[in-house]
């Protein structure tokens, strides 16, 4: 039950959440659409530009397709290998499983260069071959290899809370191990299957920068609008890309934002059951064991690939030992590093403060247009990031927050854009979803009469928030910020045009030095990135859950249905 | 088909979920096991079905050794705790699973889907989604659908414990009707003695892994053979006393008197159930410490000496009503008491 009538705070607070989610999500997106369709005289858009978007949205299309399918079905056998099949070497599995997850999708471009590019190790060297690896196939492989992993949490924070019992029942009534995988596990797990799918399409819509680095001549959508605002300074054209990459992302985010939920049969009863396989047979467990292996051992050459490139003097010329890539690193280049730090922990603070906040408000209280607040908050999941970064490039040139182009004409303007605090607040912005999932996920276990027993034992409702709601609500803000830490580390997509040379990012730096084909030196960077993400969530970590077992088994529950949501 | 269990133990580590555990079900027969969570009770019922495998021990249907044989193969089927239906699939669907994976024709699985579902008296809702079902809609789906594949031994565990009182009451004795019309033997899991009493025609007690005794219900209700099974059964007063064995004949003390008894143990426990206890103008002299008064009878707890005894008194109009401080006579026939 949601409360009736609400206090004045809980009104303002509101209020506040209500207009920032419009200024900050609603209005940038709403003004690329604009901005594409507007002309001089009125609305419209050339044929020649929706002819090339339409050519571009193909690539894309085929890319994301083609990828989707490939790393759903990796991170489906992926799941169920490792989470269900008992063998040795399960954990150092599941940590390379787990690991393209803290990258930026791009940087196993690192590895691909180096062992199929012009000068690669395998290309060039074994093969002596002179052939261009750039191309569709290349980002295909490089964004499987990423998404994967992404596929892999997904399913497996589902497959956790499989009911097994429902498998045991159809083997009591008689069915073989293969029966019951087709006609029960498989049928029980498509809802979350087909969400992971989504998410997957999404991601792979919006990584920009793998066509950009091995693409060579072929772009796609997000790639393009890069291409057009940084090279040709396009913005007409980049608009009218934009528009057409947001169409099939909208239509998939819908369909999973209001298709999906009705048709989920998991239970919280079955959080704690042994999903392990007791009856699986040898063979095939090790067909599915040798699948994870194979694909593992790519993932785990990229990796050692990555660490080669990082210590040697330049690839395919001159293959010394070197530190000279840390060394300028440490000299340097440190300061995008820690900016990096800088605006994931703030951002990430932000982002899942807000989002908590706005779960408990939407949740528990009656409000006004909620719905609307509800879907404004999670537009930035469906919205690519370089996409919704052009939306702030054209609402934020205009002054106070992009409002004032129709008030102040003539006084000097109050702009945001070119201000250091805009990619603080972007990725604020993106991340209010995730703390509004996690905080949804949450309040389902909560009993909505706590609040009411505090009210009701004379508290006020600053009190209760702080006493009651807000310690029960804190494992969902922490998994949300984990969550959110993680992506701030390697977000780029929106905050690219934005940046300054003076906030420049980590994940930007290695982009352009990956461009400018310096593969040493971006491997370095790539690695030094990985690890200090790693140590940072493990000190995270630590500092949230030290010496509190029981809690850190609740949060990897909550952490697993953020993805999922 | 009657069903034997020989020296099955499980150990979890070093915990004994199962130690030792011999039982036989006669063919048609209900036995019920009964225990509290955690005596091991549904871990002995998923070892008879296959799906958890025993350290030890053997398990024989109408004397096949079923021992090694898979989950899939034992015709043991089993209606679970939480129904675990299908919720992808139609009432109907889950039903005819079974026979489906037995490769049936259609045309026979249509039948015998319908006749289920009229035994269980479901019939009509073959296309509903178990999703629209009631807490008893699901129960008799879950039963219709361990029914239909005519299992030699039926396995029940905890199937009511999800549901009201009163449709537990209802059903208690719907699966009872059903189980003696289709003469299947079954083993039936509970933690309610009275819903043991209500469906089984034999009860096993169990504790901490163990049998503590098997009888038909008579036996294990009035003639309990350890302190365990006699607790369990719900009777409130067990009295535990030391044999006096200064004369030829051996006496324990009673309520005031000695009474004489045959055996060859120094401490017995007595039974004196409280329905068996009456009121009178002359007895045993006690003092009334409280009442409590449930439904059709009213529970006196009485003071007599140094002991506590629940008297049972049958809540009808025409009795006297005693007070809490009142002093009463009671007394009871020798013949009642249990001592073991």
């Amino acid at each position: 039950m949601k409360d009736e009538k609400n206090s004045l705070l809980v009104k303002i607070i509101y209020s506040i959440i209500f207009v920032l989610l419009i200024y900050f999500i609603i209005v940038p997106v709403f003004s690329v659409v604009l901005y594409g369709v507007k002309t001089e005289t009125g609305f419209g858009v050339s044929l020649n530009t929706i002819a090339r978007s339409f050519s571009l949205l193909k690539n894309s299309l085929y890319i994301s397709i083609t990828v989707t399918l490939i790393s759903t079905v990796v991170g489906l056998i992926l799941s169920i290998t490792l989470n269900r099949v008992r063998f040795l070497g399960r954990s150092t599995f599941k940590v390379l499983a787990l690991l393209p997850f803290v990258n930026p999708p791009f940087v196993g471009s690192i590895s691909f260069i180096m062992l199929f590019g012009r000068r690669g190790l395998i290309t060039n060297k074994f093969l002596s071959l002179d052939v261009s690896p750039y191309g569709a196939h290349g980002i295909i492989i490089i964004q499987i290899l990423g998404l994967s992993s992404l596929a892999y949490i997904l399913i497996s924070s589902s497959i956790k809370k499989f009911d097994t019992t429902l498998e045991d029942s159809a083997r009591n009534l008689g069915a073989n191990e293969g029966k019951i995988f087709r006609s029960i596990t498989l049928p029980l797990m498509t809802p979350e299957i087909s969400n992971t799918a989504l998410l997957v399409f999404l991601a792979s819509m919006a990584d920009f920068t793998t066509p950009l680095i091995i693409g060579g001549s072929f772009q796609t959508l997000a790639s393009d609008l890069y291409i057009q605002i940084t090279g040709v300074y396009d913005m007409k054209s980049a608009s009218v890309s934009g528009i057409v990459l947001l169409i099939p992302c909208l239509i998939v985010f819908i369909i999973h934002k209001y298709y999906r939920g009705k048709k989920i049969y998991f239970s919280d009863e079955n959080l704690s059951r042994n999903i392990e396989y007791t009856t699986i047979s040898s063979k095939t467990s090790y067909l599915l064991i040798t699948i994870s292996g194979i694909f593992l051992f790519i993932v785990f050459i990229k990796y050692f690939f990555i660490i080669i490139g990082a210590f040697t003097e330049q690839w395919g010329y001159n293959y010394n030992l070197t530190f000279k890539h840390f060394e300028s690193l440490f000299t340097r280049q440190y300061k995008p590093f820690i900016n990096s730090i800088k605006l994931a922990v703030v951002s990430a603070l932000a982002g899942s403060f807000l989002g908590i906040l706005s779960a408990y408000l939407l949740k528990t209280k009656k409000l006004f247009m909620s719905k609307f607040a509800d879907f404004a908050a999670t537009l930035p999941a469906a919205v690519p990031g370089i996409l919704f970064g052009i939306g702030y490039l054209v609402t934020f040139k205009y002054p106070i927050l992009g409002i004032g182009r129709w008030v102040f004409i003539e006084k000097r303007p109050l702009l945001l854009l070119g201000t250091g605090i805009i990619i603080y607040i972007i990725t604020t912005a993106r991340f209010i979803n995730t703390g509004l999932r996690s905080g949804y996920a949450l309040l389902e276990h909560i009993n909505p009469d706590l609040e009411k027993a505090s009210h009701n034992l004379g508290s006020s409702e600053i009190y209760t928030f702080r006493k009651i709601t807000w310690p029960l609500m804190k494992d969902a803000f922490f998994a949300s910020y984990l969550r959110n830490f993680s992506s701030g580390m390697i977000t780029l997509g929106a905050i690219i045009f934005l940046l300054l040379p003076s906030n420049k990012v980590a994940v930007q730096q290695i982009f352009q030095i990956i461009t400018s084909s310096s593969v040493g030196e971006a491997a370095s960077m790539a690695l030094f990135l990985s690890i200090i993400t790693l140590i940072l969530l493990g000190i995270f970590y630590l500092l949230i859950y030290f010496g509190k077992n029981d809690k850190a088994s609740n949060i990897k529950e909550i952490f697993g249905s953020i993805f999922s949501n | 088909m009657n069903i034997k269990i020989k020296n099955i133990t499980k150990k979890y580590e070093d915990f004994y979920a199962l130690k030792n555990i011999n039982l036989s079900v006669e063919d048609g027969e209900i036995l019920a096991l009964l225990g509290s969570s955690g005596c091991g009770k549904t871990t002995l019922l998923r070892i008879i079905a296959g799906l958890i495998k025993q350290d030890e021990g053997s398990i024989y249907l109408d004397d096949t050794d079923i021992t090694n044989l898979s989950a899939q193969k034992r015709s043991t089927t089993m209606v679970f705790q939480n129904y675990a239906l299908f919720p992808h699939m139609t009432v109907g669907e889950n039903v005819a699973y079974g026979l489906k994976v037995r490769k049936i024709k259609t045309k026979e699985i249509k039948n015998r889907v319908r006749e289920t579902l009229e035994l269980v008296r479901l019939n009509g809702l073959e296309n509903r989604k178990i999703q629209e079902l009631s807490g008893g809609q699901k129960q008799r789906t879950a039963l219709a659908r361990a029914l239909v594949v005519e299992p030699d031994v039926l396995l029940f565990d905890e199937p009511l414990s999800n549901l009201d009182e009163k449709l537990r009451l209802s059903m208690r004795q719907e699966i009872k009707r059903i189980q003696k019309k289709t003469n299947i033997t079954s083993i039936y899991v509970t933690h309610d003695q009275k819903e043991a009493l209500a469906i089984a025609d034999k009860i096993a007690v169990m504790n901490k892994g163990e049998v503590c005794q098997v009888g038909n219900i008579s036996e294990v209700y009035y003639k309990p053979d350890n302190y365990f099974t006699a607790d369990f059964m719900g009777h409130p007063n067990i009295i535990k006393r030391k044999v006096d064995q200064s004369n030829a004949n051996k006496k324990v003390r009673l309520l005031k008197e000695n009474i004489d008894i045959d055996t060859e143990k120094e401490i017995v426990y007595i039974l004196l159930r409280p329905e068996d206890i009456e009121i009178a103008d002359n007895g045993i002299e006690g003092n009334v410490l409280n009442k409590e008064m449930i439904g059709s009878i009213i529970r006196y707890k009485v003071e007599i000496d140094d002991i506590i005894i629940y008297v049972d008194k049958l809540n009808k109009f025409e009795n006297k009503e005693y007070n809490i401080g009142e002093s009463i006579k009671l007394k009871y026939n020798k013949k009642s008491i249990h001592i073991f």
